[in-house]
């Protein structure tokens, strides 16, 4: 799924959002991650989603791919962060989900 | 920057000397790049090219930034009629 | 964006805060319309394509295309001067020819009149009649010629996207917390919202910001800046050979030998290229001195400026080819082709659009808080921030409701009126230009909700008039699968509902006296998404 860059950076900044405290404090959801969890997770989610947009896209394209999804993905999460921003930091557990899942099945099929 | 506020000839005078002689000093000093590279003639006069807009932004930034005009507008003016000078003189290599 | 004081030197910061808010103010109001007519300018082909849905052709390989629009120059121009052929693609359908005639012979005589280009069926070689229009090649035009005669568009805009290159320098000085501040939106909090709106737009997206700017200074760098060429080579046709290969120049021998057949070297030059060719140009076509060069085409890779190869026309020999280009050369190229795009396949391409919107975002949202930041409460606004006020919402507002005439015209006027084309360009340009006017005679905050509201019905209109005018409406692409116009069609009314939402916003304080120009300001905040929406 040619997505995947894009879901799996909008995880990794949902995880930066998750470290700054106003919005730890804005959500206010029990069990929070550590913040330099949150950091670590952050760097192998773009990490990953880099190198799905190099597989998709191939080296030259993927980098653009890559830096052009990151880029993008932000915007509907301070959108989300703005209104909802509880709505806006669980989608980014969906995008993981779905992102990884699909990484996971590409690499089986 | 900040007492020409006030002054209306003197912005002109940095606004035309950070446009128009900012132009100048940046497509002079590319041209020069361009001329004396000691690399392939079409790489060099590329690469003169892609980075004159670059040098021209600084160009217009520091214009604005140097509060004083005389010292941006010889500078920047300097720098236009010396390095079209050089390429003048050095003549087309090719 | 504080004056610095008189009487002490301003810092850094200081000095670019006040650079970056004249420049973006002077700068904007073009900016903004070169920002949301080049992102449009991304489905260029598209917009043409759903601006005359009478032609829907099936796609073909390009051997086929090129054997087919040969066969139709043999039967009508076949002692040309010069054969163009544009080869279709995904994304266009048709085969493009354009045709050069051979002058008269002869001290005296006239150039041959230029012919127009055609389009061919690339199934048939048919020549293919249709409304005519500018299509999506208007928005692609105006983005860098700002509908004002060659050259002053063109320096115009070049000198527009300087300021938006000083202006992102100077931003991202400004700027103390760029990423602390990445998360932060505040909504309904007057002037703290623009800045917040602003900086989010700038910085999420400052890389392609960046690189969009530069990169569109390169593309017309020829013309910007080709002192360096000048300081090199005493002719500049030197320059272009070094770098893009030799024209072949023979001059035409009148001995008639028929045109080789050019689908293998449709075939040949792909297989070098390991991508296909896009353009191709026969020289003399039909004479002993033909020759056929094939130009790669850019949706390969990111070079935009692919290689070309040179075959004699007579018996199909690969004469030459244009030379590799050095590393300059290809950063330029490659400059060339993040600007455009063209490498980008559907998932980029709408990568890009939204990129692009987020930087329409940008100067909206800057322009915005300009005259936001200079509203004093109690204090009637001076001149020139009403006249701002007036041009924000002039470019913010009505430019969309100008670009949803121009397709509304498309639809309206009478398929086969003569000089239509231009009469949906004129369209545009009255009703972008004259809504502006007229909205001078409402007072500001009445006047951004009423003409987004007037925005927001003409796209919410266009899918219902296409139905009514058209065989392509909404549900009969939706039964037939036609993905171009069923996108179309929802994205207009995706624009409409957002420009919807806009006016709603714009609407909704209402103005009470003591908190007016408060609320006045509060109510151009939803003017990102205006600006997303087209």
């Amino acid at each position: 799924m040619q997505l995947e860059p894009f879901l799996l950076s909008y995880a990794g900044f949902a995880s930066i959002a998750l470290t700054t405290q106003r919005i730890r404090r804005n959500i206010a959801m029990p069990n929070l991650p550590k913040i330099g969890a949150l950091r670590i997770f952050a760097a192998i989610l773009f990490s990953l989603a880099a190198s799905r947009a190099v597989d998709h896209f191939g080296a030259e394209k993927g980098w653009v791919a890559f830096i052009g999804m990151v880029c993008l993905s932000a915007v509907p999460l301070v959108l989300m962060i703005s209104r909802w921003p509880r709505v806006g930091v669980s989608a980014g557990l969906g995008a993981v989900i779905v992102g990884l899942g699909a990484m996971l099945l590409n690499g089986a099929g | 920057m900040a007492g020409s506020l006030l002054n209306g000839s003197r912005m002109a005078a940095r606004t035309i000397t950070a446009i128009v002689g900012g132009y100048a000093a940046a497509a002079g000093s590319v041209s020069l790049l361009a001329r004396v590279l000691p690399i392939d003639r079409a790489e060099a006069t590329i690469w003169a090219m892609t980075l004159s807009f670059l040098l021209y932004a600084a160009i217009i930034l520091w214009a604005f930034h140097e509060i004083r005009l005389l010292r941006v507008a010889g500078i920047i003016w300097g720098t236009a009629i010396g390095s079209t000078a050089c390429v003048l003189l050095l003549g087309p290599a090719l | 964006m504080t004056k610095p004081q008189a009487d002490t030197a301003p810092s850094v910061r200081q000095s670019m805060a006040w650079i970056h808010g004249w420049l973006g103010l002077i700068a904007g109001w073009i900016l903004f319309a070169m920002f949301l007519t080049g992102t449009a300018s991304y489905f260029r082909p598209e917009i043409t394509r759903w601006m005359q849905p009478e032609i829907d052709l099936a796609q073909v390989a390009p051997a086929i295309a090129a054997d087919t629009a040969v066969a139709h120059l043999q039967k009508v121009a076949p002692s040309a001067e010069q054969w163009f052929i544009t080869l279709p693609d995904e994304r266009t359908t048709a085969t493009r020819i354009f045709i050069r005639d051979r002058p008269d012979p002869g001290p005296n005589a006239k150039p041959a009149p230029r012919r127009p280009e055609m389009r061919l069926d690339p199934k048939s070689g048919e020549e293919v009649t249709a409304r005519e229009t500018r299509g999506g090649e208007h928005f692609y035009r105006f983005h860098f010629q700002l509908q004002i005669p060659h050259p002053w568009g063109r320096w115009l805009a070049g000198l527009c996207a300087m300021a938006m290159l000083t202006a992102i320098i100077s931003g991202v000085i400004t700027h103390k917390r760029i990423f602390v501040d990445f998360f932060t939106l505040r909504w309904s909090k007057g002037q703290r919202s623009w800045l917040d709106a602003h900086n989010a737009s700038a910085v999420l997206a400052l890389p392609f910001h960046a690189m969009i700017t530069y990169t569109g200074l390169i593309t017309l760098v020829a013309m910007y800046m080709p002192w360096p060429i000048a300081a090199n080579y005493k002719d500049p046709a030197t320059f272009e050979t070094a770098v893009f290969g030799a024209e072949p120049e023979e001059e035409y021998s009148g001995r008639f030998i028929p045109l080789t057949p050019v689908a293998p070297l449709v075939a040949d030059a792909s297989r070098e290229w390991g991508g296909r060719p896009a353009t191709m140009t026969v020289r003399n076509p039909n004479d002993a001195t033909a020759t056929i060069t094939l130009f790669q085409s850019a949706k390969d890779r990111l070079n935009a400026r692919g290689g070309s190869i040179v075959y004699s026309g007579v018996d199909g020999r690969r004469l030459s080819a244009s030379p590799p280009p050095g590393p300059g050369a290809e950063t330029a190229g490659v400059m060339l082709g993040l600007h455009m795009g063209n490498f980008a396949g559907p998932l980029l391409r709408w990568t890009y659009f939204f990129l692009g919107l987020t930087g329409t975002a940008m100067v909206g949202t800057g322009l915005v808080l300009w005259t936001v930041k200079r509203k004093r409460p109690n204090a009637a606004p001076f001149f020139g921030l009403r006249l701002a006020e007036r041009l924000n919402l002039g470019a913010i507002a009505c430019l969309p409701a100008g670009m949803a005439a121009f397709l509304l015209a498309n639809r309206l006027l009478p398929a086969s009126m003569p000089g239509r084309a231009d009469i949906e360009v004129s369209i545009m340009f009255w009703t972008w230009f004259g809504l502006a006017a007229v909205a001078c005679l409402r007072p500001i905050h009445r006047a951004w909700a009423e003409t987004l509201a007037l925005a927001a019905i003409a796209f919410l209109a266009l899918p219902i008039v296409s139905v009514l005018t058209t065989t392509r409406g909404l549900p009969t692409s939706l039964q037939k699968g036609d993905w171009l116009f069923i996108s179309f069609d929802l994205a207009m009314i995706a624009t409409g509902a957002l420009l919807g939402f806009a006016a709603w916003r714009a609407a909704q304080s209402a103005p009470a006296p003591v908190r007016q120009r408060k609320q006045a300001s509060d109510a151009v905040q939803p003017l990102k998404e205006a600006a997303d929406a087209a």
